[in-house]
């Protein structure tokens, strides 16, 4: 039984929250105190937007208790977490996009007049006062929210929350879309927060930010919180440490790598400037039998390479070579006839269709289709043996080849949508977040899954993961990503995963402009 | 230099948003080149005679659209509306008969807006279901013959006029006017338009969608009995299937005058123009002595390439 600490503002206390039997959030206790900054770090899975949005009333907790203020409460629902003084900024803004600056920022508080209507001059006035005096910006009350950039739409979201009454704001990575000056501008109003005795609960996988703006940080690992600590106390090794549950100051290279001369191998997949809205002149190249992967946090545009590459998003610049060969790729349809394809994340909704049977669904893709059809019309004897092959192949655990797909486990489904893809024989497969959501066991099939396929079938692999550990595993090089560009490629026996971790969350210093 | 700028990007976004009235003002002078009878007064008249249930109508529907919304049942309700109250005028007196069915239209509308907010059925399927009810109910009320309006103070309705300005024309007038105070002025009127942009966000912030949702179907179900009752009047008959032909008119009009069917954007003024639009259009049509069969596709084809074309602008906005 935990004691509230009387100059705690928010105690979350032993909170759980299972999904499917796993808990992602595990017993874990978060005190937030008034008037500071209080940072919460974790890799990706650890339970931090799980935790937040228990918080903001947008999940409810299946054990433990919250306390605000000394008061136990419930929050059924966000507008209760805003009565309570509490407003999350979430990373996908909700604003009212058609609407107002001034609408958004008074949204269910608008100055009425004698008569009850809305008095516009008044509501406009004060939005763009507020916004100038705590924020030193000028924004047109009244332009509308679409035409507005990010970072701007972002304070009207804290306008907003302010003027709700919030005391405590909770900014869910909210650098990842902002340039160096808005993130500057993002800490001033930050800061000035806290003086006038404001709260925050800070998110973010940039570590240097931590740094500069918390008072305190929470670090959670695999849903439980490790510890809770005075930033100034912790150093950047330290953190990093805390994350992975590595020692501190490793810097030896761990495991132990079959050894990959890169000379004697073809290349497979040369990339040289792509470049869209997310991509930044990116050049590199996979080779046969390799395992490339792309390592960065979340926003920094790996999904988006391999889709740009792929034909799904636009390509405005860049050379695509395939076995020397340059590709023009403009859909999604041509990348996969020359024999690239791209298994995406959202394997529900982007890779398998649930309600068909599991061959249907390994063989549903035009070249396989126009391989086995005889004038347009296929055999049934055909394709099932065709998709036994496979299902042998990955050793995918089904009753029969006609149950429908959804009622596979992940894993599997994981496997009939590699299996799809595999159908087509193609050159270079692009793997994004292929184990999630998959339980351990699976994983590890996954792993020898993808290892077969370079280094026995002599395929070119790039892996998109923001698991580390699996990067580790996997991994011939990795090319570190941020903010849509290549900063550094290493090949994976030099590097530690603690190294690793640190290479991605730290802001590049670049050359030409220093802070 | 600044205020230069932003005049003409003022005037850009103002062109964007009423851009039914060029699409208007390029039909009018058409139709005077067509024909020269168009331009006369008397022909002007004539459409403007036609313009008020069309539009307090498209009022009505603008509301739902924006709300996210649409309501099919309409037409049936007009039919219903103007039935009943052809049935109950001898019985009780015109004021009685007027309030009942105007009681009744709020309540199909509330029922709709029930099911579509508690529910959560989409609003389509809800008021298709309510459309085919009703118009069934109508029927077999009347066994499918019209009722006649005995009453000769009944015509009034539409048929009066107070300073030489038809009655109709006043009511359109009003219900204008009321429309644009409540949706601009009104918090209430506002919450609409923020449901329409987004219905989380506006729950987030407290507001009660579901009770707003249902008030604006009971709002468009009342709507849409007074232009029951007003058509009724018109043709002193209480018919069963006169609400046939004003739902897709109706529609057309308000997503020509920019009211987005996704809601959160547009409003009454874009409506006005859209009726207009699609008056002066049949009027064009039937002047030039175009078939009725042939008049119905060549609305639909303008009807389909003027949503294109605003379409196409709402995209380049993104």
């Amino acid at each position: 039984m935990i004691e509230t600490k009387p100059n705690n503002y928010i105690e979350m206390q032993s909170i759980v929250k299972r999904y499917a039997g796993n808990a992602v959030v595990d017993h874990v206790d978060f005190f937030v105190k008034r008037g500071e900054i209080h940072c919460l770090v974790g890799e990706n899975g650890a339970g931090k937007s799980t935790l937040i949005k228990i918080l903001s009333g947008i999940v409810q907790p299946d054990e433990g208790k919250i306390v605000i203020g000394g008061v136990p409460v419930r929050i059924d629902h966000p507008s209760i977490a805003h009565k309570l003084g509490i407003s999350l900024i979430p990373q996908e803004l909700n604003l009212l996009n058609r609407l107002t600056v001034g609408e958004n920022v008074f949204l269910g508080v608008e100055p009425k007049n004698s008569l009850g209507l809305i008095n516009w001059e008044e509501l406009y006035r004060k939005t763009e006062n507020q916004i100038y005096e705590e924020f030193a910006i000028k924004i047109d009350p009244r332009e509308l929210i679409d035409d507005l950039s990010v970072s701007s739409r972002q304070l009207v979201m804290i306008a907003r929350a302010l003027r709700w009454g919030s005391q405590a704001l909770i900014l869910d990575e909210p650098t990842a879309r902002l340039s160096k000056e808005e993130i500057k501008k993002l800490f001033e109003i930050v800061k000035k927060f806290r003086e006038k005795g404001g709260t925050v609960i800070y998110i973010s996988h940039h570590l240097e930010e931590i740094q500069e703006i918390g008072d305190r940080v929470t670090i959670l690992r695999d849903a439980k919180k490790i510890i809770t600590e005075k930033v100034e106390d912790l150093d950047l090794e330290k953190i990093i440490g805390y994350m992975i549950g590595e020692k501190k100051g490793t810097t030896i290279s761990s495991k132990k790598v079959e050894e990959h001369d890169k000379t004697d191998k073809k290349i497979l997949l040369e990339v040289r400037g792509i470049c869209n809205e997310k991509v930044k002149n990116v050049d590199f190249d996979v080779y046969e039998g390799e395992i490339v992967a792309i390592a960065g946090v979340t926003g920094s545009g790996r999904s988006e390479i391999a889709k740009t590459i792929c034909g799904i998003d636009s390509r405005e610049k860049g050379e695509i070579k395939l076995l020397g060969k340059k590709l023009n790729i403009r859909k999604p349809d041509d990348a996969i006839k020359s024999g690239i394809i791209y298994v995406p994340e959202d394997r529900k909704s982007q890779g398998l269709f649930l309600k068909m049977p599991v061959f249907k669904n390994i063989l549903l893709n035009t070249k396989t289709l126009e391989n086995l059809s005889k004038l347009g019309f296929y055999l049934l004897q055909v394709f099932k043996s065709t998709a036994r092959k496979f299902v042998e192949l990955l050793n995918i655990s089904i009753p029969s080849l006609g149950v429908p797909c959804g009622s596979l486990s992940g894993g599997n489904q994981q496997k009939v949508l590699l299996g799809k893809w595999l159908t087509m024989n193609p050159t270079v497969i692009m793997l994004d977040e292929p184990t999630r959501g998959i339980d351990v066991g699976a994983k590890f099939e996954f792993y020898e899954i993808i290892n077969k396929l370079a280094k026995k079938q002599n395929k070119g692999i790039v892996l998109i993961s923001s698991e580390l550990p699996e990067i580790m595993k996997l991994a011939d090089r990795i090319l570190i990503l941020k903010k849509g560009k290549i900063v550094n490629t290493y090949f994976k026996k030099n590097l530690s995963e603690a190294e690793l971790l640190n290479l991605i969350t730290t802001i590049e210093v670049e050359n030409a402009e220093k802070d | 230099m600044k205020s230069k700028i932003l005049s003409t990007i003022k005037i850009k976004n103002l062109a964007k948003k009423y851009f039914i009235f060029l699409i208007l003002a390029g039909v009018i002078i058409l139709g005077s080149f067509s024909n020269p009878i168009f331009m006369t007064l008397r022909n002007q008249r004539n459409i403007m005679l036609d313009f008020s249930i069309p539009f307090i109508l498209a009022t009505g529907l603008t509301m739902v659209i924006l709300i996210g919304g649409i309501d099919l049942s309409i037409g049936s309700i007009i039919s219903l509306s103007g039935l009943v109250v052809g049935m109950l005028l001898p019985k009780t007196g015109i004021l009685f008969a007027i309030i009942i069915v105007l009681l009744m239209g709020a309540s199909i509308g509330a029922l709709n807006g029930f099911f579509i907010s508690r529910f959560t059925i989409l609003p389509f399927i809800v008021t298709l279901s309510s459309m085919i009810i009703w118009a069934g109910v109508a029927l077999i009320l009347t066994k499918s013959i019209p009722v006649p309006i005995t009453n000769p103070s009944f015509r009034v309705i539409d048929h009066g006029s107070i300073l030489g300005i038809p009655l109709p024309w006043i009511y359109s007038l009003v219900i204008f006017i009321l429309a644009i105070i409540f949706l601009n002025f009104h918090p209430t009127g506002r919450r609409i338009y923020q449901i329409g942009n987004d219905e989380e966000t506006a729950r987030i912030a407290g507001i009660k969608v579901d009770k707003i949702k249902i008030g604006v179907y009971m709002l468009n179900g009342t709507i849409a009995a007074l232009c029951g009752i007003i058509v009724t009047s018109r043709m002193k008959l209480g018919d069963p299937t006169s609400g046939g032909d004003f739902l897709f008119d109706s529609i057309a009009a308000v997503c020509l005058g920019g009211t987005a069917l996704g809601g959160g954007q547009g409003g009454v003024i874009g409506t006005l123009g859209g009726v207009l639009f699609m008056l002066n259009l049949k009027n064009i049509l039937i002047l030039n002595d175009v078939s009725i069969y042939i008049q119905d596709v060549f609305r639909g084809a303008i009807i389909l390439i003027s949503i294109i074309i605003l379409n196409i602008q709402n995209q380049r906005r993104k």
